[in-house]
């Protein structure tokens, strides 16, 4: 039966294994030629080099990556929040740790809209599991279950550690083809062409050279989107339910819009450390530059698993969700401003209680004078604002707001913030209040500064800011070097 | 000669080896039934706690669902109170049956939807729920390693020398293979 979970994994396990020989052959094939050719030490010393260069940079990706980037786009622990569907997350990937028979994984969220999930770690041990807000609150129950089972048999299967071999495989080959490309161009000197005799040989060798780089990456890629097969199968082999992960699927097929916390740090890292995610956005138009296999495929080959033949489907899926007013819990529509460099920002603002909702960095950058749109102070509000007291939960992410105060602020004015999203809400006194005191304030950057840091500007710790630079670094320096 | 006892003791020699290799996986393997053992047990405490607590919640709203919820306290009780493996398992598997019947049942009252504390409760015995079934099947498919090893030669020689004894298999209960009717009328 070729729609059995246990057949796939086979199946896939094989040509993954395949794909890895093959690898290890074209490395071994240029290192020596080059090495044949140059002969400068008796040792393979251009091969070995090669390897050394790539691994290190492998594997400073591998140690640091997940968390350098969960800390810089400032991930919060699932643990952390007791709402309930933070809560039936939280439940649900330890559910998965019962199935899979692995210790609990770090669980994190992530404040992103995009919905998406992704692993890192080196070990089963030591893995983390992010969940974005958007996966959370798009998913029920069963999608969701798929989802994380999916990521867990990322876990299972160490498919870090399988992509981080093969990216240090790559990136040697890269390196080698590089020098034996130099070495062509650096004239007759270096290279031997004398030596053996073997026209043939090096023109093979040089047509090599040239295309290695782009055969190594169509077999990483390959490679990877193996493991994703593999992955999706080794859910069901933990749920029982192909249905779920299909349909969380073909919901994330159909979401409209795109990541952007991650997505900005991922370039500092040779290996991307946060590629054991869900599904990838990003659709080339040949399939073997992608990480992932289409989306369509992976669903179809699911819904086969459970015996149906249905193609997904394109739903319309309501991209915004309607902000609920935390205050009065009445509806929040969009208006303008413009903010200190002249770029328009849109705040919501309650249409009954005049409470406004500021998204992180929105109320920094509305500076000292801000121009709002007409009715933003006029209008007409039918129930009178309440003081903000009792529970008030975060538009975005439904999770509970926290008070904040500042010695900074005016006694009146108590930001109710939220600790994922670093939204934040004033209602309708504390607004004006807010502004009205702001206006008398003279500009001072000082303010400013704490402002920003109010409004979720970076929270890095030191350690992770200094990692951050010295992946920056030796990633530039491998890019100079190539 | 000299090279035939050399070979003769690295024949034992690896052999030797092999031994204490196959006799650690049997033994790892049983570690991990046995672990996987107590965690259907964990888990069926952590049910047994949960179950009073949703009683009383709903109790105030399903008035005419009395029956149900007394029934899913008793079978409770015979659950907590059972002396043998046999019984123990039976009533577990009667209880699974009687939550069923009673989350079928909660469907039909849409105020219950609306208290967070009752949706909190049923989100933790949903969970708890899985994770017994979650607990059960990991036990199953390692059930499944470690018989396995004790078949296949050359392995199944040590689990003979050593004693090695098979694993029980977890079946599903005749109760929770019947189909939840609800009364819609």
């Amino acid at each position: 039966m070729d729609s059995d979970f246990y057949y796939i994994i086979e199946k896939n396990k094989r040509l993954s294994f395949l794909l890895i020989i093959v690898f290890i052959a074209l490395f071994v094939f240029l290192g020596g030629i080059l090495d044949f050719f140059l002969a400068v030490l008796p040792y393979p010393i251009f091969t070995i080099s090669a390897f050394f260069i790539s691994a290190i940079l492998s594997l400073i990706s591998f140690f640091w990556g997940g968390e350098v980037i969960m800390n810089a786009a400032g991930a919060v622990p699932l643990a952390k929040f007791n709402t309930f569907e933070y809560k039936r997350a939280l439940n649900i990937v330890s559910e998965m740790a019962i199935a899979s028979g692995t210790p609990m994984p770090k669980a994190y969220v992530l404040s992103e809209n995009f919905p998406n999930a992704f692993t890192s770690g080196s070990s089963p041990k030591r893995a983390c599991m992010c969940l974005t807000r958007g996966i959370i609150m798009l998913l029920n129950r069963d999608e969701l279950q798929g989802v994380i089972a999916h990521e867990f048999a990322h876990i299972l299967h160490r498919d870090t550690l399988k992509m981080t071999c093969i990216a240090t495989l790559w990136g040697a080959i890269s390196i080698l083809s590089e020098w034996i490309l130099k070495g062509m161009w650096a004239g007759k000197r270096k290279i031997n062409f004398k030596k053996g005799g073997a026209l043939p040989l090096v023109l093979i060798g040089f047509a090599l050279a040239l295309i290695s780089p782009l055969l190594a990456r169509i077999l990483a890629m390959a490679i990877s989107r193996n493991g994703e097969y593999m992955a999706d199968a080794g859910a069901v082999k933990l749920t029982r339910n192909p249905l779920g992960l299909a349909s969380a699927l073909e919901k994330i097929m159909n979401f409209q819009g795109k990541g952007e916390t991650l997505n900005s740090m991922r370039f500092l890292f040779t290996v991307d450390p946060l590629r054991n995610d869900l599904c990838s956005k990003k659709t080339n138009i040949f399939n073997f530059f992608n990480t992932h296999p289409p989306v369509e495929k992976r669903i179809i080959i699911l819904r086969k698993m459970a015996g149906e033949t249905t193609e997904p489907r394109s739903i319309k899926l309501s991209v915004k969700r309607e902000l609920i007013c935390p205050g009065c819990g009445g509806k929040m529509s969009e208006k303008k401003s413009i903010s200190t460099y002249g770029k328009l920002i849109l705040l919501d603002q309650c249409e009954s209680c005049g409470g406004v909702w500021f998204d992180r960095w929105e109320l920094a950058s509305l500076g000292p004078s801000p121009v709002f749109e007409e009715d933003f102070d006029r209008i007409k509000f039918l129930t009178p604002s309440k003081p903000s007291s009792g529970r008030m939960i975060c538009p975005r992410c439904g999770i509970k707001l926290k008070n904040v105060k500042s010695f900074d602020l005016p006694e009146k004015i108590t930001f109710k913030m939220c600790e994922l999203c670093s939204g934040i809400w004033l209602n309708k006194e504390e607004k004006q209040e807010f502004f009205s005191w702001r206006k008398k304030k003279s500009y001072s950057n000082k303010f400013n500064d704490k402002l920003s840091k109010f409004s979720g500007e970076y929270s890095l710790r030191k350690e992770t800011l200094n990692r951050l630079t010295i992946g920056e670094i030796l990633s530039s320096l491998l890019r100079i070097s190539l | 000669m000299n090279t035939l006892y050399i070979s003769l003791i690295a024949a034992s020699g690896l052999i030797f080896l092999w031994v204490i290799y196959a006799y650690n996986l049997l033994v790892r393997l049983k570690v991990r039934v046995e672990g996987a053992w107590r965690q259907i047990d964990v888990q069926l405490k952590r049910r047994h706690d949960l179950i009073p607590n949703l009683v009383e919640a709903v109790r105030g709203y399903m008035k005419y669902e009395q029956e149900t919820l007394e029934r899913v306290l008793k079978v409770r009780s015979m659950a907590i109170n059972a002396r043998t493996k046999d019984e123990s398992i039976k009533a577990e598997n009667e209880l699974s049956g009687a939550l069923t019947r009673l989350f079928a049942l909660m469907e039909n009252y849409p105020e219950l939807k609306a208290n967070e504390n009752v949706l909190t409760l049923q989100e933790e015995l949903i969970s708890t729920e899985n994770r017994i079934a979650y607990a059960r099947q990991l036990y199953n498919d390692l059930a499944v390693q470690y018989n396995t090893r004790q078949e296949i030669f050359p392995s199944s020689i040590i689990a003979r020398i050593f004693g090695f004894k098979p694993a029980s298999y977890f079946n599903v209960g005749e109760e929770e293979r019947e189909v939840v009717k609800v009364n819609l009328t």
